[in-house]
C-alpha cells in the first residue's frame, strides 16, 4: 500500500506554494505542504528538535508490525522494504528474515468467492471513487496476502494501520470481500467448465434474536453448515431462536428488471451482489415482502438471511422478471457457485543467520522509533535535528530525499510557530488526510479527472449529483453539528453520490468540524427568523406545487420527490444555517455556478427574503413536518398520508389496543389513534401516519404500529368517567367542515362530544383536544404529570391527572409533547 | 391452472353464454381499488363498499364515464351495505353502523352506531356479514369464526348468525356459521346464508337461518351458554359420522337447504339476491349467488317440502373477471357483481372492481328448475324440447353424502350410479318427469340431461343440476 503515500507527496509538489491567505489568519510564511512532509518524515521521532517542533511534527502512530509476518509473504515484504528504508536488496532480506523471525510467518490460505463478487468489487473501487487517492489500481497485493487478510484490514484499516485516518468506509465484511478480491482477482484460478455445484450453502445459527436490526450470525458458530437446493426452514436445527444464512448465487437469465418476493415468519433480508433487495424485518406473523433491482444476465452474488423468535416459522423466496412470471425461486438457478482466489506461494523457513544480521539493521536504523511493536536492541542516539539541516546533505536513512527536501522548509527553528492558526491547522489536516484528493475548498484540490471519470450519475442532478461537494466556507454554511455527524458517518445527505466519504473517529470529527466553524464562520449566521404559523403555512406553500415547486426535485421526509431525488428538505434547518440558507436561496446561481437549483427570486427584495425565510420557519418542523402539496403517499401503495387538504381515516387492529381502532392521519402530519372499543383516545405521534400494508395486503390483520416518529400512548382504560359512576359508550362521529372526526359518546347520564384535531406551534405542533359536556359533568382522564405529554388548559399545565367537565361546558386540552 | 381448465373443459359445453347475457365492465379510475364487500344500487348511482374500508359513491353507474367519490374511509372491512329509513347502514367488523350524508356532497357527515358490542379476538378472518332486513324488520348478520391467531383473546360469538334487537342489543339466532360471506332475507322473508366448505363444514352450503338451529360448526358453541343466544346448547359435537346420522343425533342440527357441491359449482359461494322481478325472465324467483373462487355467478332454486326449504343448484354464467363476493340488481335490470380475490386466489385476471351481467332477451333452452316427486324428480326447461330427444338414457342421476367432520371440507361419499327407469315428457315439451331408483334423504342429486335437445335441435344451456334431497314429497 504504497501508492497513496506517492499520490500525496505528488499533490504536495502540484500545490507547490500555499494560494493566497484570503481570509481567517493564515500565515503568510506557512507551508502546508511542507509541513505535512515534515510530519509524513517522521523526522522528530528519531531526531531531537526541541519540545516545540517535537510537538508540531509528531507523527501519527506507525503501521503496526506485530503480525505482519503472517500477512505478508517475504516476496512482498522484501520489495517494499527495498523502497522504504533499506539500502539495497541484500539489507531488504536481511530485515524481511529478521521480521519473519518476530512477527510469523505468512498463514495464508486460498478462498472461495461467489460469483459476481469480483465484478462487483470492481464496480465498488470505481463508483466509491478510490482513484482519487488510488490513481493506480495499487499493485503487489496479489503477491502479498489473501482474501481473508485484505479483507480484514478494509473492515477496520486502523488495526493494523492506525497512520490512515481517513480510510475507513464503514464495508461491511460482504462488501469488503467483494472489493478485496476485485484488488486480489489476479489470484483467480481457471476453473474451466466445471459446472457450478449445486445448491446454495445454507447455515443454521442458534442464538436469541434481537428485537431490531440484522443479528450478528457470525459471532456464533453455525449448528449446520451445507447444501440447500430450495429456500424454506427445512434446515433449522431448533424451531425458536435461529437463523438462517443462504449463501451463493443466483443466475439469472436475462436482463432487466427482477423483483424478489421474500415471505418469512418472522424476518428476512436478500442481497443481491451485496446490495439489500428486500428487507422484511420484525418479529411478525408471515409477511411477504418485495424488492426490485436491475440485473445483467449471468451468475449473481446471493445471501439470505432469515431470523426467527418464536411463534411460526416459514420462509419463501419467490420472484419475477422480464422472462418469468412470479414463482418460487427455482433450485436450478441457485448455486453455491464459487470460484477459488489462490494466494501466492510462500515459505515458512526463515533464515537464522539472515534474521540476525536484519535485527542488526533494524536496530542501526532506529526502526524501532516508529515500529515500537517489534523488540529490538538499542541504537546509539540520532543527531540532534538542526544539526542535520545544518549538514545539509547526508541523506536520511529513514526517509527518502524528495521526501526530505519537501519537509525542510518547515522544519528550520525559525519557522516553527508555536501553534498552527486554525486556518493552517485546516489546511495542513486536509492536505494531511487526503481531503482534497476528493473536494475542493477555495478553489484548491479535487478529484483527477481520471478519477472523476469512474463516478457514476444514479440521479440527474449534473455534476453535483456524482461529486462530493466543494467545501469552500462550509463552515459558514453549515452547522457545526451537522458537520460533525457527516464527519462521523451518521449522516449522509448525498445519497445519489456514490463516492464515498470515509468515517473519521469521533475525537477528529468534531475537530474538524470545530476547525471549519472557526476559519469559515461568520458573526450573525445562527439567527433564526421568527416562527410563526403563517410563516409555516407559507413556506409550505412555497415548497409545494402550489409555489415554486422545490418537491419537483427534494424529497420531503422520506418521501420522494416528483422528479429527480435531490437532498431532502427536511433536514435542511438541522443541515444548513439560517443566514446562508437565506443566500443560497436566493442566489443559487452566484454561489455555485452551474447549479441545477433554478433561481426562483429574480430580485432578492425584502419579499424574496421573507419569503426564503418562511420556507425556513416551514423547516424548523423538521422531519414531521407537514408536506407540500404534491407529495406523500407515493412511496408505496400502502403507507398513508393525507393529501394535504383533509385527513386520512384508517380503521385497523392496533398493536397493544384493541381491534376496533380508527387512526386519523392530518394533514398536520400530527396523527392520533381513537381505540373504539375503549372510548379511549390512545396514540398520538408525528410525521409519517401508516402502513396500511398490515390491513390491506393479503388476508391483512396483522397489528399494527404508526410510522412517523414522537409516538407517544396516552393513559389506558375510557378518556372519560361519569362523574355519577355511569357506563361509557361511544355512539359514534360525525366529521367537523374540514373532515376531522368528532367523536360522540354517552358518559354517564351526560352526552359528550371529543374533537381532536393539532394544531402548529414553534416546537412542531401540539394537539388540542375540544371536550364538551352536556347533560351532566365528567371527568377527562389526562395524562399523568410525570409523563413524556403534558396537558395544559389557558396556559396552565394540568398536573392532576385528570380535568372535570361540567355540564354545558366546553373546554380544550392542549397535548405538548 | 391446467387443472381448472381440464374441471371446465369437462362441464357440459352447451352454447356460448354471451348469446344471452353479456358482461359489462364498469370504468374504475386508476388508483381506486375496489375490493368489494357491499354494493347498493340506487337510480344511477352505487354505493361500493370495501376491504380497504372505503366506501365510495359512484354516479352515472350505467354510463361511459362514472363518476367517484369517497363517501366514507377507515371503516374495518365493511362487507354489506343496506339503505333503510334515510341511512346507509354498514356492516364493520365491529359494529353495525349507520351513516349519512346531510349536505349531499357525496361524503358521509356522520356515523352512528347501531350495535355492536361483539367482541373481536384481532383474528382476519372475523368478518362480519349483512345487514339483512328479517321479516319482523330487524336487521341480521353473520358473523365468521376466526383461523390462527387471537391476540386479543377468543371471542364470543363467532360462527354465529345475530338479530339486532331495538336497542342496538343483540341476540344470537342460529350457532355454528363456518364462513357466512352471504345472508340476505327470500321475498317472503325467511332469511337464508351461504357457507364455505371447510373444517365442520362438509361443502359449500346454502342454508335457511331459523332461530334456534345448529349449523354444524363447534367453535362458537359455548356462547350458546350466555343470556344472549336463542340456541340450546348442542352438547359434543362428533367427528366423523355422516350427515344423516348427524342431523339424526345432533340437537337441532340443521341440514342445509342446497349443498353447492365443490368444484364442480365454484369453491366459495358468497352474496346471493332473487330475482323477485323477472329480470332474467326465464329465472324470476330464482336465486343468483356469485362464487368467490370460479368468478361465476351460479343459480339456485328453492321448495318447501315437509315445511322445510330444499332445492338445487345450477351453473349460469362463467368468465367474470374475478372472485364475485356480492350481487345486486341495477336499476336497469342488470345484475352488478362486485369482486375481490385477496388473499383467495380466484379465476379470471383481475384482483377487484365490479361488472354487471346484462340478459340480452333471447331465452336460451334450458334445464330450468329440477323439483323432487315421489319415485324421482321433475325437470322444468325453459322452451319446449324435442320429444324425441326424451328417453331414460337421456339423462344421467347420481348421488352421494358428505361426512360431518374436523377435517377440511369433504369428498363426496358412496356415490351411487342411478338407475332412471322413465322420462315422460309434457305435452307442451317444457316438463319432463324422471323416475329414478334410489333415490335417497340427505344426499346430493346430481342430474344431468346430456342426451336431451330443444325444439329446434339445439344443445340445452345448461344440461346440469344438483338437488338436495332432504325430504320427499308425500312421504
Amino acid at each position: 500500500m504504497r501508492l497513496p503515500a506517492l499520490l500525496a507527496l505528488s499533490t504536495l509538489a502540484a500545490c507547490g506554494g500555499d494560494p493566497g491567505t484570503g481570509t481567517g489568519g493564515g500565515s503568510p510564511s506557512f507551508s502546508a505542504a511542507a509541513e505535512v512532509a515534515a510530519v509524513q518524515g517522521r523526522c522528530v521521532t528519531c531526531h531531537d528538535a526541541g519540545s516545540e517542533r517535537a510537538a508540531r511534527f509528531a507523527p501519527h502512530p506507525a503501521p503496526s508490525l506485530s503480525e505482519v509476518g503472517t500477512r505478508a509473504t517475504a516476496e512482498w515484504l522484501r520489495g517494499f522494504l527495498v523502497g522504504h528504508y533499506a539500502a539495497d536488496a541484500a539489507e531488504a532480506a536481511d530485515l524481511t528474515a529478521f521480521l519473519r523471525e518476530r512477527t510469523g510467518v505468512p498463514a495464508l490460505a486460498a478462498a472461495g468467492i461467489g460469483g459476481g463478487q469480483i465484478d462487483q468489487g470492481g464496480r465498488m473501487f470505481a463508483e466509491a471513487g478510490c482513484a482519487a487517492c488510488h490513481a493506480e489500481e495499487p499493485i503487489g497485493l496479489a503477491t502479498k496476502t489473501d482474501l481473508d487478510h485484505l479483507a480484514a484490514f478494509l473492515v477496520d484499516p486502523r488495526a493494523t494501520r492506525p497512520d490512515l485516518r481517513t480510510h475507513d468506509f464503514g464495508l461491511d465484511g460482504s462488501q469488503a470481500q467483494a472489493l478485496a478480491a476485485w484488488l486480489l482477482r489476479s489470484q483467480l484460478v481457471d476453473a474451466g467448465d466445471a459446472p457450478p455445484a449445486a445448491g446454495l450453502i445454507c447455515e443454521c445459527f442458534e442464538m436469541k434474536i434481537p428485537a431490531e436490526g440484522i443479528p450478528d450470525v457470525d459471532s456464533v458458530a453455525p449448528s449446520f453448515r451445507g447444501r440447500a437446493d430450495t429456500i424454506d426452514i427445512s434446515h433449522r436445527t431448533r424451531k425458536l431462536n435461529y437463523a438462517l444464512r443462504f449463501t451463493g448465487s443466483v443466475q439469472i437469465p436475462a436482463g432487466g428488471k427482477w423483483t424478489f418476493h421474500a415471505g418469512a415468519d418472522d424476518s428476512a433480508w436478500l442481497w443481491i451482489d451485496g446490495e439489500m433487495v428486500v428487507r422484511n424485518p420484525g418479529h411478525k406473523p408471515f409477511e411477504v415482502r418485495s424488492g426490485s433491482v436491475d440485473l445483467a444476465p449471468g451468475w449473481h452474488d446471493f445471501a439470505l438471511l432469515y431470523t426467527q423468535a418464536g411463534g411460526g416459522d416459514k420462509l419463501t423466496l419467490e420472484w419475477e422478471g422480464p422472462t418469468i412470471e412470479r414463482q418460487a425461486v427455482p433450485a436450478a438457478v441457485l448455486s453455491a457457485r464459487t470460484e477459488t482466489l489462490v494466494p501466492p506461494g510462500f515459505s515458512a523457513d526463515v533464515d537464522a543467520t539472515a534474521a540476525a544480521r536484519g535485527a542488526e539493521a533494524f536496530t542501526a536504523r532506529h526502526c524501532a522509533a516508529c515500529h515500537a511493536d517489534v523488540e529490538a536492541g538499542t541504537a546509539a542516539p540520532a543527531p540532534v535535528l538542526d544539526a542535520v539541516l545544518a549538514n545539509g546533505k547526508g541523506a536520511c536513512p529513514g526517509a527518502s530525499a524528495d521526501l526530505v527536501a519537501a519537509a525542510r522548509p518547515a522544519l528550520g527553528a525559525g519557522a516553527a510557530v508555536a501553534q498552527r492558526s486554525p486556518k493552517d491547522e485546516l489546511r495542513y489536516r486536509m492536505l494531511r488526510d487526503g481531503c482534497l484528493n476528493c473536494h475542493m475548498r477555495d478553489g484548491e484540490g479535487g478529484m483527477s479527472a481520471a478519477a472523476q471519470e469512474a463516478l457514476v450519475e444514479v440521479e440527474d442532478l449534473g455534476e453535483e449529483g456524482r461529486l462530493p461537494p466543494d467545501l469552500t466556507k462550509v463552515g459558514h454554511r453549515l452547522r457545526r453539528s451537522w458537520l460533525e455527524s457527516v464527519l462521523k458517518g451518521e449522516v449522509d445527505a448525498r445519497a445519489y453520490v456514490r463516492a464515498r466519504m470515509p468515517h473519521l473517529s469521533d475525537e477528529e470529527a468534531v475537530e474538524y468540524a470545530a476547525l471549519f466553524e472557526a476559519v469559515d464562520a461568520e458573526p450573525g449566521d445562527d439567527v433564526e427568523p421568527v416562527f410563526s404559523t403563517e410563516a409555516a403555512v407559507e413556506g409550505r406553500r412555497i415548497a409545494g406545487n402550489d409555489g415554486f415547486a422545490c418537491i419537483a426535485c427534494h424529497g420531503v421526509a422520506g418521501f420522494k420527490s416528483t422528479g429527480p431525488q435531490g437532498m431532502d428538505l427536511a433536514i435542511q434547518h438541522q443541515r444548513l444555517k439560517p443566514v446562508w440558507f437565506r443566500e443560497w436561496l436566493l442566489s443559487p446561481s452566484v454561489h455555485r455556478p452551474g447549479t441545477r437549483m433554478p433561481t426562483f427570486w429574480p430580485v432578492a427584495d425584502e419579499k424574496a427574503k421573507s419569503q426564503a425565510d418562511a420556507v425556513r420557519v416551514w423547516l424548523s418542523l423538521g422531519n414531521a413536518m407537514p408536506l407540500p402539496k404534491g407529495i406523500g403517499g407515493n412511496d408505496s401503495a400502502y403507507v398513508l398520508e393525507s393529501d394535504g387538504e383533509r385527513p386520512r381515516l384508517h380503521g385497523a387492529f392496533l398493536d397493544g389496543l384493541s381491534a376496533r381502532c380508527m387512526a386519523v392521519g392530518t394533514p398536520e402530519r400530527t396523527h392520533y389513534a381513537y381505540d373504539l372499543a375503549n372510548a379511549r383516545l390512545a396514540w398520538i405521534w408525528r410525521g409519517a401516519f401508516m402502513d396500511a400494508k398490515g390491513t390491506w395486503d393479503g388476508r391483512a390483520g396483522q397489528l399494527i404500529r404508526p410510522l412517523g416518529e414522537n409516538w407517544v400512548t396516552l393513559p389506558e382504560g375510557p378518556s372519560f368517567r361519569a362523574a355519577d359512576g355511569g357506563a361509557v359508550k361511544m355512539l359514534g362521529h360525525r366529521l367537523d367542515p374540514d373532515g376531522y372526526p368528532v367523536w360522540r359518546l354517552v358518559v354517564g347520564a351526560a352526552s359528550v362530544e371529543d374533537h381532536p384535531r393539532p394544531r402548529w406551534s414553534a416546537d412542531g405542533s401540539e394537539l388540542v383536544r375540544r371536550v364538551s359536556a352536556d347533560g351532566a359533568p365528567v371527568i377527562l382522564v389526562l395524562p399523568p404529570a410525570d409523563g413524556s405529554v403534558k396537558a395544559f388548559v389557558d396556559g396552565s399545565p394540568v398536573t392532576t391527572g385528570k380535568l372535570v367537565i361540567a355540564d354545558g361546558q366546553t373546554v380544550e386540552v392542549v397535548y405538548r409533547w | 391452472m391446467v387443472m381448472l381448465s381440464l374441471c371446465l373443459a369437462l362441464l357440459p359445453q352447451g352454447p356460448a353464454d354471451d348469446r344471452f347475457v353479456e358482461i359489462v365492465d364498469l370504468p374504475q379510475p386508476e388508483g381506486v381499488v375496489l375490493e368489494v364487500g357491499g354494493i347498493l344500487a340506487r337510480d344511477q348511482q352505487l354505493l361500493v363498499s370495501t376491504r380497504r374500508g372505503e366506501v365510495w359513491q359512484i354516479d352515472d353507474a350505467y354510463g361511459d364515464a362514472p363518476r367517484y367519490t369517497l363517501y366514507a374511509e377507515g371503516l374495518q372491512e365493511p362487507l354489506g351495505l343496506l339503505e333503510k329509513d334515510g341511512w346507509v347502514y354498514v356492516a364493520q367488523r365491529g359494529e353495525l353502523s349507520r351513516m349519512r350524508d346531510v349536505d349531499g356532497d357525496g361524503r358521509m357527515d356522520e356515523l352512528e352506531t347501531v350495535s355492536g358490542g361483539w367482541p373481536l379476538s384481532g383474528n382476519y378472518h372475523e368478518y362480519c356479514f349483512g345487514p339483512t332486513v328479517a321479516d319482523d324488520g330487524s336487521l341480521w348478520l353473520t358473523l365468521n369464526k376466526p383461523f390462527g391467531p387471537e391476540p386479543f383473546g377468543k371471542a364470543d360469538w363467532r360462527g354465529w348468525a345475530i338479530r339486532v334487537e331495538p336497542d342496538g342489543s343483540f341476540r344470537g339466532v342460529a350457532a355454528g356459521l363456518r364462513s357466512p360471506a352471504g345472508v340476505n332475507t327470500a321475498p317472503w322473508g325467511d332469511v337464508f346464508y351461504s357457507d364455505n366448505q371447510g373444517e365442520w363444514c362438509a361443502n359449500s352450503k346454502f342454508a335457511h337461518l331459523q332461530i334456534g338451529d345448529f349449523h354444524g360448526h363447534p367453535h362458537g358453541i359455548d356462547s350458546c351458554k350466555l343470556p344472549e343466544s336463542l340456541v340450546e346448547f348442542p352438547g359434543d359435537v362428533p367427528s366423523g359420522i355422516l350427515i344423516d346420522e348427524a342431523a339424526r343425533t345432533i340437537p337441532h342440527y340443521t341440514l342445509p337447504a342446497v349443498w353447492i357441491p365443490y368444484d364442480k359449482l365454484g369453491r366459495s359461494p358468497a352474496g346471493f339476491v332473487w330475482d323477485t322481478e323477472g329480470y332474467f325472465p326465464p329465472y324470476k324467483g330464482h336465486v343468483f349467488m356469485g362464487d368467490q373462487y370460479s368468478s361465476e355467478v351460479m343459480r339456485l332454486t328453492l321448495e318447501k317440502v315437509d315445511g322445510r326449504w330444499q332445492g338445487a343448484c345450477y351453473p349460469f354464467r362463467r368468465g367474470l373477471k374475478c372472485g364475485i363476493t356480492r350481487v345486486a340488481w341495477g336499476t336497469d335490470g342488470s345484475l352488478w357483481a362486485g369482486m375481490t380475490n385477496r388473499g383467495w386466489p380466484s379465476v379470471g385476471p383481475a384482483k377487484d372492481g365490479l361488472q354487471r351481467i346484462r340478459w340480452k332477451g333471447e331465452t336460451p333452452c334450458d334445464l330450468v328448475e329440477v323439483t323432487a316427486r315421489k319415485g324421482g324428480f321433475t325437470l322444468r326447461f325453459t322452451t319446449p324440447v324435442d320429444p324425441a330427444t326424451v328417453a331414460p338414457d337421456s339423462f344421467a342421476v347420481r348421488n352421494w353424502t358428505y361426512k360431518h367432520h374436523s377435517s377440511y371440507g369433504c369428498p363426496p361419499i358412496d356415490t351411487q350410479t342411478l338407475g332412471v327407469t322413465a322420462a315422460r315428457v309434457s305435452e307442451d315439451g317444457l316438463r319432463v318427469e324422471l323416475d329414478v331408483d334410489g333415490c335417497a334423504l340427505t344426499r346430493v342429486h346430481e342430474i344431468e340431461a346430456p342426451g336431451v335437445r330443444s325444439a329446434g335441435g339445439e344443445e340445452l344451456w345448461h344440461a346440469i343440476a344438483w338437488y338436495t334431497l332432504n325430504a320427499i314429497p308425500g312421504e
